[in-house]
């Protein structure tokens, strides 16, 4: 029905916003940018003035960056009253943004951030570094926020008026990333004083402050007056709309109701794409590592504790037929956590290609080994027409090779418990859309492989030290091509050694809009590197976009 | 009439307990902890606690039932997980334009159903009682998400000539609360209109071959006010029943055409309270739904009163 139920299991905006980071592009230096098509994408600088209407897939929450789960939809919102610490670059780099500067002691276990002067809260007061050891000490304490950071941040000190350091644990190289999302966002810390009116009532620094805000109908935001970017925001107000349904957010946007939009569902993809009215971009070849569309396997639980069966689940996927009924051929094939289109940390995985008759040999050698006569297990979605077509046609792929699966539809908030429980076999999952393979580090852990009936964030329970070893390597090492080494030795790991995910396809993020949208793709950073508006996942910038 | 007028309300406190008791009872028939349920898998032992507190789970049911009610007669219905918005706040904004949307498509409805099935029924078989035969059952097997789609398709993308979605509220702007709710009242009120036209066409097929309508025409009387005045009025009552029974219905359909045309309404908001198991405002919206069902076919039965004399004296006597 919606966008955001046939995103199934997009836990890590649900369970942990592992959006704490947000951005667009990897840490490397290659050019990165989106993929435009339908309508020309104009490059003219906006005009002062008007009002911007965007059409959002779901409503959010709030805009408490320690409270409320900021995933695609909620860091499009918090990016309008709040401004990060840092932000991605078409360098792929990370650069100071509300702060003046980001820098790093010898070894990477001290960054130290000044953050620019005479810059002031929306309620007047102005921005010091106590209000972000305030903030990175209420993340600490958070729920949501703190498992990305705690055990590897250790503390975070006011320096003088403007300064602030963050000490670590060990080394952090790629630390900077998380200054770009949900945790770089600054708040005032009075904010703190009233956490129940907290995600009501944001005080920041960003481009517009909160006029009205009716959930469920609109969010409404004026142009800050004081803001520390002369001449930004461009527009007036902005005004967001959830509008759940997609079909429903196509025909706004077709009939001029909005003027921008997102959306993951291909089929809104394939229309607006071929659309000459609407212009569009795409993530798909946005550097990082793009969300992938996988089935999640339990190695914990039977028969998937074999690595054979997980194999053979592979070898019986074909994935380009998959995408051309289910998907219209628009979604990329995968074959690894990391894509196969744009992304640096790509490699040539050896992940299994499709044989039905290795895959019928794999479940033979199960069967006689385990003295069983049959491999079934359940296949979990979530409650959707389209869902439930996708898992039919994988089902039946499956069967061809001899594994029977029932598939179980469920509830999406059930669904994410089971995950956390492990109460589950195989899920149909969407996770993984990070602009750096840090932001992974809670996801494929051995340490938050907990055992079923506990919680784990580690949901296929994958318990591998060489991946352990790997991902401290990527956050420690502070050679790009050892870190690019280190995680595309966890995508092999993953296609042929654990196999807990069988990939699918990568997963395209659309930012649709009426031609009339201006600067969609033109943005200066303060220190004059170009910025990139739109992030992996469809959230948006709308500091830099004008309407004339 | 006061006494049966009396007699109608004493019936509806037995109803309305039974409501408040199942809307109450709609978090007690949760599996697990309801706290655990509302704070999510991450919820502290601390948090739970005092979540049981507040909602005053650490009290014998019959108390908590007590409180419940109490409470929301007092306008405490809990707040929102989500947004920790009060759910009574949430339900004040989103409930006017629900209302405005079932009164206008129950409007658009009678509007239409009812000079046509007079008409139709003056002459049965004739060429717009064929038509409109046909032309109904078409509407009463289209799901309103078809219909919903096809009038967007049509009179937003292709004409522009209604908003597709969105809603702005009648003290902001009359004419733009009106154009935002046309496409959604029509989608509404298509499969209503054709259930009124058929229930009435037949009623006043009957009634036009009673005897006291013979006599009407011997005596002269002209054949519009023999229609309107006459014949109208005693077949409505079937008409007031259903209209009264459709309310429920319409609520349901309201669910799928919020969403569609994304309205700001208790429809929308139950969707989405489901989904995100914001179970305080889940058991707000159904309180709300299911009290509002009951008084509107309380008032239904009031109508019967003023409309049918034979109630009417019935109840004098």
């Amino acid at each position: 029905m919606s966008a955001r139920v046939r995103t199934v299991g997009r836990v890590a905006a649900v369970v942990l916003a592992a959006s704490l980071v947000a951005g667009a592009c990897g840490s490397s230096d290659k050019k990165s940018s989106g993929s435009s098509s339908g309508g020309k994408v104009s490059t003219a600088t906006p005009k002062p003035g008007g009002k911007l209407v965007m059409g959002v897939e779901a409503e959010v929450d709030g805009f408490d960056p320690t409270q409320n789960r900021m995933d695609v939809t909620g860091l499009t919102y918090a990016s309008i009253v709040y401004d990060s610490l840092g932000a991605f670059g078409k360098d792929g780099k990370v650069h100071p943004y509300l702060a003046e500067s980001i820098d790093h002691n010898a070894d990477y276990t001290q960054w130290t951030v000044k953050l620019r002067p005479n810059v002031k809260f929306s309620n007047g007061d102005p921005l010091t570094a106590d209000d972000v050891v305030a903030d990175w000490n209420a993340h600490l304490k958070s729920p949501l926020t703190a498992a990305a950071i705690v055990g590897y941040l250790k503390t975070v000190t006011k320096v003088d008026d403007l300064t602030a350091q963050f000490t670590m644990a060990g080394p952090w190289v790629p630390f900077p990333t998380y200054l770009t999302g949900q945790l770089g966002f600054v708040f005032s810390h009075k904010m703190l004083d009233d956490p129940k009116a907290a995600p009501r009532n944001p005080i920041g620094t960003g481009p517009f402050v909160l006029k009205d805000w009716v959930p469920g109908n609109h969010m409404i935001a004026t142009k800050n007056p004081n803001y520390w970017q002369k001449g930004l925001p461009y527009l007036d107000s902005v005004e967001l709309r959830p509008i759940v349904e997609t079909q429903s957010r196509e025909s706004s946007l077709r009939a001029g109701t909005i003027d921008l939009m997102h959306s993951s569902d291909v089929q809104t993809i394939k229309d607006l794409k071929n659309s000459g009215s609407i212009a569009s971009i795409t993530d798909e070849k946005v550097q990082g590592e793009q969300e992938e569309h996988f089935i999640m396997l339990n190695t914990a639980k039977a028969p998937l504790d074999d690595v054979r069966i997980r194999k053979a689940l592979a070898y019986a996927t074909d994935r380009k037929r998959r995408i051309d009924t289910i998907d219209f051929g628009i979604s990329p094939d995968s074959t690894g956590p990391f894509g196969n289109v744009g992304s640096d940390f790509h490699s040539d995985t050896t992940y299994p290609s499709f044989d039905l008759a290795k895959a019928k040999d794999l479940v033979k050698q199960y069967e006689t080994d385990k003295g069983v006569s049959n491999v079934t297990f359940e296949l979990g979605t979530t409650n959707t027409g389209r869902n439930l077509q996708d898992m039919s046609l994988i089902q039946s792929m499956w069967k061809d090779a001899g594994i029977n699966v029932t598939i179980k539809q469920v509830q999406q908030s059930e669904y994410i418990l089971n995950a956390l429980n492990g109460a589950y076999q195989a899920y149909d999952w969407r996770q993984f859309g990070e602009p750096d393979p840090d932001a992974d580090f809670v996801w494929w852990s051995t340490k938050t492989a907990a055992p079923i009936g506990q919680l784990a964030l580690n949901f296929a329970r994958n318990n591998d030290p060489a991946i352990d070893a790997a991902l401290l390597k990527g956050r420690t090492s502070a050679d790009d091509a050892q870190r690019k080494a280190a995680y595309q030795d966890i995508a092999k790991r993953f296609a042929t050694d654990d196999v807990p995910y069988v990939w699918l396809n990568q997963t395209i993020w659309q930012i649709a809009f009426k031609p009339k949208v201006k600067g969609i793709e033109t943005w200066t950073l303060p220190d004059g590197e170009a910025g990139v508006n739109h992030t992996i996942g469809g959230a948006f910038l709308l500091t830099h976009v004008g309407v004339n | 009439m006061l006494r049966s007028v009396a007699g109608k309300i004493l019936y509806l406190i037995p109803v309305l307990f039974a409501v408040t008791a199942l809307s109450f009872g709609m978090l007690k028939l949760l599996p697990g902890d309801p706290a655990v349920n509302i704070l999510g898998p991450s919820a502290t032992p601390a948090a739970v606690k005092t979540l049981h507190k507040q909602l005053g789970l650490d009290k014998p049911v019959v108390s908590q039932y007590g409180s419940f009610v109490w409470n929301a007669v007092h306008g405490d219905l809990g707040r929102s997980y989500q947004n920790n918005q009060p759910t009574t706040e949430a339900l004040k904004q989103r409930l006017p334009v629900t209302l405005e949307l079932l009164v206008l498509s129950q409007f658009l409805a009678l509007v239409v159903s009812i000079p046509l099935a007079i008409r139709a029924a003056t002459k049965p078989d004739g060429l717009l009682d064929r038509i409109s035969t046909g032309v109904s059952f078409g509407f009463l097997a289209l799901p309103p998400y078809i219909v919903g789609v096809v009038l967007v398709l049509l009179f937003a993308v292709a004409f522009h000539v209604f908003p597709a979605t969105g809603y702005t509220p009648f003290s902001q702007n009359p004419v733009e609360n009106l154009r935002s709710l046309t496409l959604p009242s029509i989608t509404l009120a298509l499969a209503e209109l054709a259930t009124y036209l058929r229930l009435l066409r037949a009623d006043m097929i009957t009634t036009l071959q009673e005897d006291f309508i013979t006599m009407a025409r011997a005596k002269g009387m002209p054949p519009r006010r023999i229609l309107w005045r006459h014949a109208f009025r005693p077949s409505s009552f079937s008409l007031v029943t259903v209209a009264g029974l459709n309310f429920g219905r319409l609520i349901g359909g309201t669910f799928i055409v919020e969403i569609l045309f994304a309205l700001p309404g208790i429809g929308e908001l139950t969707v989405q309270s489901i989904f995100s198991t914001d179970y305080l405002v889940v058991q707000g919206t159904v309180l709300l739904v299911a009290v509002g069902y009951v008084l509107v076919n309380f008032l239904v039965d009031l109508l019967y009163v003023v409309i049918d004399p034979r109630v009417r004296h019935a109840a004098a006597g």
